[in-house]
């Protein structure tokens, strides 16, 4: 009784040849961007997980800042976690006879819960409530990481910026003294030292 | 109605569909299918994950990088009041559908007829209504349906509630980004990954009137980035026998609809991404039968019934081209078909004694199409948006008929297309001052065209304090079965020369952090509608039709109050006072003036086992007829344990803890003015994790 049989309908065409177009064209978009690119790429966020690391090993908290000489150096995520995979490579990992640990805190009303970090990782999800997340960490030893534009400028301690393709380093140096942290020469010298207010 | 010029090609719409699905799936596979080889040598991801973790700072500095940026617009950075809820608050609270979720929200009411949950927001919520004027996402995939609209939140939903990882409400118009049914707000859900599983978990719930849930999920994220997400869920529920005052007949069963409350559901969800892809596949089909005699059929009779299917496939790429520039595209293919058999009783059309018929509705809607987004930064304190979207409904049938014997009442070809520019900046002025304004215009292949902007201020004067000032335009296009549908001029016409309804924003929000822990939020709007699309009663011949009627306003206040602590205990309260009236000084239908929330959740052993209790009320409504629906509260409790032992949860419910006896007004198809919701029932559910 019932007939199953759709219509032919031109306007089908249409829209298969617009979303070919479109796939096409992100390709395109795409494989460009992967051939500009030189040497051996690596995901952003695996090097991003990498530098933190290393902020973990340059940096020097105040003896306040552990309850022990062996307590871990905890690193908080807050916000939506970029990081993927990245950050379970640290699993183990010890710097400067410290061991690591990574936690996460969904949005910025987690705010209580990082307190007691080290190093607190702003994601670029929390942008808007940037002002309020770097005045709750005030007072207390946390190095501020993020990679948003202007991170640094704002307040926050360090900014993983993306130039030409690859991470660079802005250091607000008058926040970290504010926080008591001793920056390493040798992160220093890689930096590029911002002043806070000043785009 | 058919186009002559059209050639009938063989196969059925699942077929051809599902050529659709497949030509997108190998696709997808083609563009991952390489890499995927080359991990099996040797899984180059991790190992350079490892490299990396070696090198000097130097060293470090010279790698040069690709993104997989995954972020769309993000709730935070909206110019209006927004409301999220995360996966663990819906563990916590036992939501079992997106409905429970969206009910718990400061100025969300929802009601149920029995078959769809219909969503009230800021005081509107006029029977028979579809949830046409809220635009849902599922990662940013549109959703409602391109006939009726529909924003589907109850049991019809094709997410199982499990799979979401968190659901972004942003209110106020958003038609500048969105277009069409962002018209009082966006509720877009975000779904879990497969890295948040890394594993399988199968869950199973049983509840109140012979209600069962299996859920069975498998995600994991490979080391060559891969990640994957497969999900199943089968759902059914036997229902309650009810009672219906209105049929208190011996003739009509002396108003019990006995077992003619069942629901049942099976659904499957997949998530494929790989560095700037993921390809989405979701499916549902939903079968209630019909316990309330609406639309005038035979009560109690086992064949009144709705069939919803829905599906979608999408394709979604997210690139960050540099620091500066990123750009967003999707392809998407959807599919929503209903079915509505309805049993009437009439000699003149089946001379058989009982005389017994069944009118069915048969709805096909099929569309495709894409979107493109670019996002650049210019000028240091600019970031700009531009985008575009093609959608093309190449397919949206209604047809009714009388089944046996067959009558054909209504078959009605459409197919439509709309197309798309918007352009949004969000403009530092100076620091802690920004200006979001943007707008859109779409073009109908049926209306022609309408623009909407939207101008915003986000201003933070201390480190704890926002202000946001919001004006906008928005609109919703007249759907097909509005201006279409007929069923053969016995209860309702069609009306093609409907015109799309607009509204009209202001809107101001004041946000203060207090300490740490606590954040209010006080928020005032105002809105005007113009051109409403209704369905009214014709005096002339009595039939009911969708018209674009008189203007709405209204205004109102919310308050809310969020609070966090590090034990675990956390929770929000809201209140909401809202005023509507229509054209002619009456205040609308199903508008409560007040509102009430109150969730809390409390950790009753460290990090292991939770407490998660709420409280909803809602103010006296009025319904179509004039009655009252009187104001109520309910009550819900959840337990929620923790790895009970390693990777199993337990969660038990009640809802309407005291049974409080309620009821929503409800539409005009339904003879009950004021239907009774749910009394006391019970959930147990367990999750284990392997």
């Amino acid at each position: 009784m019932t007939n199953r049989n759709p219509t032919h309908d031109p306007s089908r065409g249409r829209a298969v040849t617009f979303a070919a177009g479109i796939v096409l064209a992100a390709m395109l978009i795409s494989g460009g961007a992967t051939s500009s690119a030189r040497g051996e790429p690596a995901p952003e966020y695996a090097v991003k997980a990498a530098f933190l690391f290393n902020f973990a090993k340059f940096v020097e908290w105040p003896g306040d800042a552990f309850s022990g000489s062996t307590s871990p150096i905890v690193i908080y995520v807050l916000g939506e976690d970029p990081f993927g995979d990245a950050l379970g490579s640290l699993k183990g990992k010890t710097a400067n006879g410290r061991p690591i640990v990574v936690r996460y805190a969904r949005y910025a009303a987690n705010l209580g819960e990082v307190e007691r970090c080290h190093i607190l990782f702003v994601s670029a999800t929390e942008k808007a409530n940037l002002p309020n997340i770097l005045l709750n960490t005030k007072g207390w030893s946390i190095l501020t990481v993020g990679d948003m534009h202007g991170f640094a400028q704002d307040g926050g301690i360090i900014n993983m910026v993306k130039e030409e393709g690859r991470v660079g380093i802005e250091i607000n140096m008058e926040a970290a003294q504010r926080s008591r942290l001793k920056i390493s020469s040798k992160l220093l010298a890689l930096a590029k030292i911002v002043t806070p207010g000043r785009r | 109605m058919t186009n002559p010029k059209s050639r009938t090609i063989p196969g059925s719409p699942g077929s051809s569909a599902r050529r659709v699905l497949a030509a997108m799936a190998i696709g997808f596979l083609c563009i991952i299918g390489p890499a995927e080889n080359s991990a099996a040598k040797s899984d180059p991801a991790t190992e350079t994950t490892v490299d990396l973790m070696e090198m000097s700072l130097e060293s470090l500095m010279n790698v040069s990088v690709y993104s997989a940026s995954k972020y769309e617009q993000k709730a935070t950075e909206a110019p209006s009041s927004v409301s999220v809820v995360s996966a663990e608050e819906i563990r916590k609270y036992g939501y079992r559908t997106l409905a429970d979720i969206l009910n718990s929200l400061r100025s969300f009411y929802v009601t149920y007829d029995r078959n769809y949950n219909y969503i009230g927001v800021r005081g509107f919520a006029p029977p028979g209504d579809f949830n046409t004027r809220l635009l849902l996402l599922v990662d940013g995939h549109r959703i409602n349906d391109g006939i009726y609209d529909t924003a589907a939140v109850g049991t019809e939903f094709l997410l199982d509630v499990d799979l979401i990882e968190r659901v972004e409400v942003i209110r106020g118009p958003s038609s500048s980004l969105y277009g069409s049914n962002a018209f009082f707000g966006v509720i877009n859900v975000i779904t879990r990954r497969g890295k948040d599983l890394k594993g399988t978990e199968v869950s199973g719930e049983a509840a109140s009137f012979g209600t069962f849930k299996g859920r069975a999920t498998y995600g994991t994220r490979f080391g060559n980035g891969l990640e994957v997400l497969f999900s199943g869920t089968a759902f059914r529920s036997e229902g309650q026998d009810l009672f219906f005052p209105e049929f208190n007949d011996p003739a009509t069963n002396n108003g019990i609809a006995e077992r003619r409350d069942g629901d049942k559901s099976h659904s499957f969800f997949s998530t494929l991404a790989y560095r700037d892809f993921t390809f989405q596949a979701a499916y549902i089909s939903r079968e209630k039968t019909i316990p309330t005699g609406s639309y005038g059929t035979e009560f109690n009779d086992p064949g009144n019934r709705t069939v919803d299917d829905r599906y979608y496939a999408d394709l979604r790429y997210d690139h960050g081209i540099d620091e500066k520039t990123s750009v967003a595209a999707r392809v998407f293919y959807d599919w929503y078909g209903y079915r509505g058999d309805y049993v009437f009783s009439d000699n003149a059309i089946n001379p058989v004694p009982p005389f017994r018929f069944v009118n069915r509705d048969d709805t096909r809607n099929g569309w495709g199409g894409g979107e493109i987004k670019l996002t650049r930064r210019v000028l240091e304190t600019h970031r700009l948006t531009v985008g575009a979207e093609y959608r093309d409904y190449f397919r949206q049938d209604q047809r009714n008929f009388d089944e046996n014997p067959f009558a054909s009442r209504l078959d009605d070809k459409r197919s439509t297309t709309v197309w798309a520019i918007y352009l949004q900046d969000e403009f530092e002025i100076a620091k802690g001052l920004i200006l979001n304004a943007g707008v859109r215009h779409d073009r109908y292949s049926t209306f022609g065209g309408t623009t909407n902007p939207r101008v915003a201020l986000i201003y933070n004067p201390r480190p704890k304090t926002t202000l946001k000032l919001l004006y906008g335009k928005a609109f919703r296009a007249p759907n097909v079965f509005e201006m279409f549908y007929t069923d053969g001029e016995v209860t309702q016409k069609a009306n093609p020369a409907l015109l799309p309804e607009r509204i009209e924003t202001v809107e101001g929000v004041v946000e203060q952090s207090i300490g740490d822990h606590l954040r209010i939020l006080a928020a005032g709007y105002h809105y005007k509608i113009t051109d409403l699309i209704t369905q009214e009663t014709d005096p002339a011949d009595a039939l009911l039709v969708y018209r674009n009627g008189t203007p709405v306003r209204a205004r109102g206040v919310e308050t809310g109050l969020n609070g966090r602590w590090e034990n675990g205990l956390e929770g929000r309260a809201s209140y909401t006072y809202q005023e509507t009236t229509d054209g002619f000084g009456r205040s609308l239908v199903n508008s409560p003036r007040h509102l009430a929330k109150l969730n809390l959740i409390a950790p009753l052993l460290a990090e292991k086992i939770f407490a998660g209790g709420e409280t909803q009320y809602v103010g006296k409504r009025t319904s179509l007829q004039g009655g009252i629906a009187r104001s109520y509260y309910v009550v819900n409790l959840n337990l929620h344990g923790r790895n009970l032992v390693p990777g199993l949860d337990g969660s038990a419910g009640v809802y309407n803890l005291f049974d409080y006896r309620y009821g929503d007004p409800t539409g005009n198809k339904l003879p009950e003015d004021i239907l009774s919701r749910d009394g006391r029932s019970f959930r147990a559910k367990l999750t284990y994790r392997f």
